[in-house]
């Protein structure tokens, strides 16, 4: 054979050349390929807030703590959630603390979240008023705050601009229940009374305001204080006013001595509405008959069927949370997995974690979850997508009976005289 | 405003049977501090512990509380009792501050320790949730049974403290220290069953809570005002000060909330609270 | 003499080292250390601002947090109807809570014991009532002022360090002071104090005075550094932790409230991290136990040693 000058033969070299090539083609196309593929971020999300686990607003606290739990690993065993800019998967990690239902730990809790624990994006406590104390915090810093558990008018009024609201406004929470009494009484009158905190009164007022904007005389508008422990004045006052129906309250204990006491005090009228007590199976627990035909509004139920773009379907998210925790899901717990949901979808629209595209994302959101519509006014934040239903307690179950589209019992009118 | 005579009758009936309540549950606050001189914060959380109890004795076995209240009223004065022995002796000799103090710790420790075992929901007895018509006033029927149990208990209270000689060494303790030592009275021993009975009515009272009223394991706060406020406008140490002042303060609250507005019944009750305080214990 | 020279010297290094740590963080920027300090000086001067009345006379006042509350409601009140910048009105919040101290101080002077501190609790939580009935005080919501001015963490931190450092010279002057020495004596025997020839009555107002007006000056301070005034700051709960850290640290004494308000403040602050649904249990229970064990204070620890007693004798 003929052999060059370093000794080897033109065959061998071009077997060389050849293999060094296929090679070097393969491992192209292998490093070319994984460059597409998205690889899991090492450091996680973080979602911090501070809840109520002790204190006031404990019931629902928990709720919500149960429900944004739940999001957690539900996004987290679909591997977490996809930022295109960096092209990783975020896994979701939560940090929260108790706020013991008090604004001032709120304001440390924040300060801290914000500045010790760094967290990425921020949720807000439960209750309008621990809400509020919230934003001032995030919003001093410039940070995106997912407002869920609170929706008193105020917060969205403040001219914040990093906030995003979940539920129904409260000023709209009592329309519904007014609308009821004007499909069934010719010229209504009404009492609204409310307890002395921000989110009860948005609600009274808000109703006060579509009552007067739709003829209905209010014959009385009365606050009570946060810790009666005896309503029976303020209810005497309306005993002596003639009215059709009584709306408004509070929270869970007065609530549900509120409707005690008007039962003991004879007072009978043909609607009685209240804010949250009526939701949580203990509303029933404590009442019992006397509970029939009371009326509230609610922000989601179990029955409701939503036509979803986003994340589980109701039956998925109702098995799953009572496999979690062992209890069934509340309004409050539905709305905490939402809020995930939501946040999700903005990151994964917006392609990014900074803080600015986020918000900018939801201005452009519209979707639908299994808690219902998300979407939100660009201006304030505050939530326009989401709707309310109105729920009947009628022989010791919860009914959904407004509006009509989707009752699932027919309403009872008049409430059955005590 | 509202004047009718009917809603005013309504109004006074409403606010007797609500401060008969407040009375009584005023009553054990007022025996440890008069008798002992300690002011027990703890009173509010253990008001709602033996309304706990009720509830848990009324829903698990199905209690009425008519049994609970006298059964709540033993326990207590075991503990009350127990309470004694163990702490009487070292929160009687230091500084009121930290006797202060130590019932603060004693509240928060109680009130979520039944936060972790019950949860927060809120709690109620739907017992006797009924009216019935006396004339124009309209009248529960739990707290018209509460109010039985009320005035048995005090009258029973009554004979005790007026009748019995250790009634009357308790009232003499409350009068003079030093002179009921003087006449012989076993103080330590007044202590000690000073602390059971003040326990004792204590949980009876919270069973009557539970009776009437929804609670959450932090309700307890929102009675200590109106128990000290009792205390203060009936006299340390005065049973029968107590169960009085309890009832005019109800009354008082009551009309205050009818004929003007609810929101601002608390101010008014605390703000009587300081002008008795004032009038009565200034030194000019 | 040579040991107070030493004294001194000692207490002046130790001084230039504190502040040197405490204002660390603004030099660094660091916004986490700067709100958490920011925090842990506003609890410590609501301590020292409590010892004026509570450490050295002894009148233990459940209401001193209403004056705090007032501050902040004057600032943030203040700043909503004329929308300037609310550190002009930090020195309305001080004069305006040392006035309302003149005008109930002196009957509620008058009554000792547990009569003054129920007193102060019913004066507190009616306060609390009354500013949720008031419409231009926006009932329960209370007063944001985030939006009438530019929030500055460095001033908000600075202004607060002067504060501590301020209260902290003027318990030093005063527990070496005859006035201080007068209050003493009130706190131990005020019958004997007044057939020393004590005016108590002055004394024990002027203190009063002084002590809710401070209060009110970290009042007006919070609600700046909060953003926002609320009812919530007439909580109860503050004022008992503020009471309990200074009984902890040893009320009248100079390092007490020092002492005091950094240890509760570490503790709670563990305890909820660690413990988020037991932690009250658990600190109801220390609570308890330093009630019972700790009769004059930690500062009262270091007299029991006689070289510590040496140097602290009047600290």
């Amino acid at each position: 054979m003929k052999k060059d000058k370093t000794g080897l033969s033109k065959v061998a070299i071009v077997a060389v050349v050849a293999v060094v090539l296929v090679v070097g083609a393969v491992a192209a196309v292998l490093v070319l390929s994984q460059q597409g593929r998205p690889s899991v971020a090492e450091k996680p999300l973080t979602i911090g807030f501070s809840i109520s686990i002790s204190g006031d607003f404990a019931v629902p606290g928990k709720k919500q703590l149960e429900g944004i739990e739940l999001w957690r690993d539900y996004v987290n065993n679909k591997g977490g959630i996809f930022v295109k800019d960096e092209n990783k998967y975020y896994k979701v990690e939560l940090k929260y603390y108790d706020d013991k239902s008090s604004k001032d730990e709120v304001i440390r809790l924040y300060e801290k979240l914000i500045n010790e624990d760094k967290v990425d994006i921020l949720f807000s406590p439960y209750s309008s008023t621990l809400a509020l104390t919230a934003a001032g915090i995030s919003e001093k810093y410039g940070r995106l705050m997912i407002v869920v558990g609170a929706n008193s008018d105020t917060i969205f009024k403040q001219g914040y601009r990093y906030i995003v609201g979940t539920y129904t406004p409260a000023s709209k929470m009592l329309t519904q229940a007014i609308d009821v009494v004007l499909k069934y009484k010719q010229s209504p009158s009404i009492a609204i009374i409310h307890k002395d905190d921000a989110f009860a009164k948005s609600v009274a007022e808000g109703a006060k305001a579509y009552a007067e904007q739709k003829g209905v005389k209010v014959l009385a508008f009365e606050m009570y204080p946060r810790d009666a422990k005896d309503l029976s004045p303020i209810l005497t006052k309306i005993k002596g006013v003639k009215v059709d129906a009584i709306l408004g309250g509070g929270h869970y204990e007065d609530e549900v001595l509120l409707v005690r006491q008007a039962k003991e005090l004879g007072i009978n009228v043909e609607v009685m509405a209240l804010l949250v007590s009526p939701s949580l199976p203990a509303f029933y627990d404590a009442l019992k008959e006397t509970s029939q035909g009371i009326l509230a509004p609610s922000h989601w139920e179990p029955q409701l069927k939503y036509q979803i773009t986003i994340g589980p379907s109701v039956d998925e998210f109702m098995s799953s949370f009572k496999a979690k925790w062992g209890s069934d899901p509340s309004y409050h717990s539905a709305a905490g997995f939402a809020a995930g949901l939501y946040i999700q979808a903005a990151i994964e629209k917006a392609g990014t974690l900074k803080n600015d595209a986020l918000r900018q994302a939801f201005n452009e959101l519209d979707i639908v979850t299994f808690y219902g519509r998300l979407k939100i006014d660009p201006a304030t934040g505050n939530q326009i997508g989401h709707e309310l239903v109105l729920l009947q307690w009628q022989g010791g179950r919860k009914e959904v009976v407004w509006p009509e589209n989707v009752a699932t019992a027919k309403i009872i009118y008049p409430k059955p005289s005590w | 405003m509202v004047t009718s005579a009917d809603i005013i009758l309504q109004t006074l009936v409403n606010g007797f049977l609500m401060g008969a309540v407040y009375g009584v549950a005023a009553i054990g606050l007022s025996l440890v501090w008069g008798v002992l001189g300690l002011v027990n914060l703890s009173h509010g959380a253990l008001l709602i512990s033996a309304a706990y109890i009720t509830f848990i004795l009324y829903a698990g076995l199905g209690t009425p509380p008519l049994i609970s209240a006298p059964l709540a009223f033993l326990i207590g004065a075991a503990a009350g009792f127990f309470f004694y022995k163990l702490f009487g002796r070292r929160l009687t000799s230091t500084d009121p501050s930290y006797s202060l103090l130590f019932f603060f710790g004693l509240s928060l420790f109680l009130t979520n320790v039944i936060l972790n075992l019950l949860g927060p929901d809120v709690r109620g007895i739907p017992w006797l949730i009924e009216a019935t018509a006396l004339g124009p006033v309209s009248v529960s029927l739990s707290r018209l049974v509460s109010f039985g149990l009320v005035a048995t208990s005090f009258i029973t209270l009554y004979l005790f403290i007026t009748k019995t000689y250790h009634g009357k060494a308790i009232r003499a303790v409350v009068a003079n220290r030093l002179g009921a030592v003087t006449a012989g009275i076993d103080v330590q021993w007044i202590f000690t069953i000073s602390t059971s009975i003040g326990f004792g009515i204590t949980f009876f009272s919270g069973s009557l809570v539970a009776l009437v009223n929804p609670f959450t394991p932090t309700s307890g706060d929102g009675y200590l005002m109106y128990a000290f406020a009792t205390v203060v406008l009936g006299g340390v140490g005065n049973i029968v000060g107590a169960f009085l002042a309890g009832i005019l303060l109800g009354v008082v609250e009551s009309l205050v909330g009818v004929l003007f507005t609810q929101g601002v019944s608390p101010a008014v009750a605390f703000i009587t609270l300081v002008l008795v305080i004032l009038f009565r214990y200034g030194r000019r | 003499m040579a040991v107070d020279k030493g004294r001194y010297r000692l207490g002046l290094y130790a001084a230039i080292v504190v502040s040197a740590v405490s204002l660390l963080p603004m030099f660094t920027g660091d916004t986490s250390s700067m709100a958490y300090f920011w925090t842990l000086l506003q609890f410590l001067s609501l301590v020292l601002s409590l010892n004026l009345i509570t450490g050295f006379t002894g009148y233990i006042n459940f209401g001193h947090i209403a004056y705090y509350g007032y501050g902040a409601y004057t600032v943030a009140y203040l700043t909503t109807i004329t929308q300037l910048n609310p550190y002009l009105f930090v020195p309305a919040a001080a004069i305006g809570s040392a006035l309302i101290a003149l005008l109930v101080g002196k009957p509620l002077l008058s009554v000792r014991g547990p009569y003054f501190t129920i007193a102060t609790l019913g004066l507190g939580e009616a306060s609390r009532t009354i500013i949720v009935n008031l419409p231009f005080f926006n009932y329960s919501e209370g007063l944001p002022i985030a939006k009438f001015f530019k929030y500055d963490a460095f001033s908000s931190y600075i202004s607060m360090w002067l504060v501590a450092v301020g209260l902290f010279a003027l318990t030093f002057f005063i527990k070496r002071s005859r006035y201080g020495l007068m209050l003493e004596t009130i706190r131990e025997d005020e019958d004997l104090a007044e057939t020393m020839g004590i005016d108590t009555r002055r004394t024990k107002l002027a203190v009063y005075v002084l002590s809710s007006s401070t209060a009110g000056l970290v009042g007006g301070l919070t609600a700046i550094t909060y953003v926002y005034a609320h009812p919530g700051f007439f909580s109860i709960s503050i004022n008992v932790a503020v009471i309990a850290s200074l009984l902890l640290g040893g009320g009248g004494t100079l390092l007490g409230p020092v002492v005091g308000a950094t240890s509760y403040f570490i503790i709670a602050d563990t305890l909820l991290t660690r413990f988020p649904y037991l932690h009250l249990i658990i600190f109801g229970t220390i609570i308890m136990g330093i009630s019972l064990l700790l009769p004059r204070g930690l500062v009262y620890l270091m007299y029991k040693t006689p070289k510590l007693r040496g140097l602290f004798y009047d600290a």
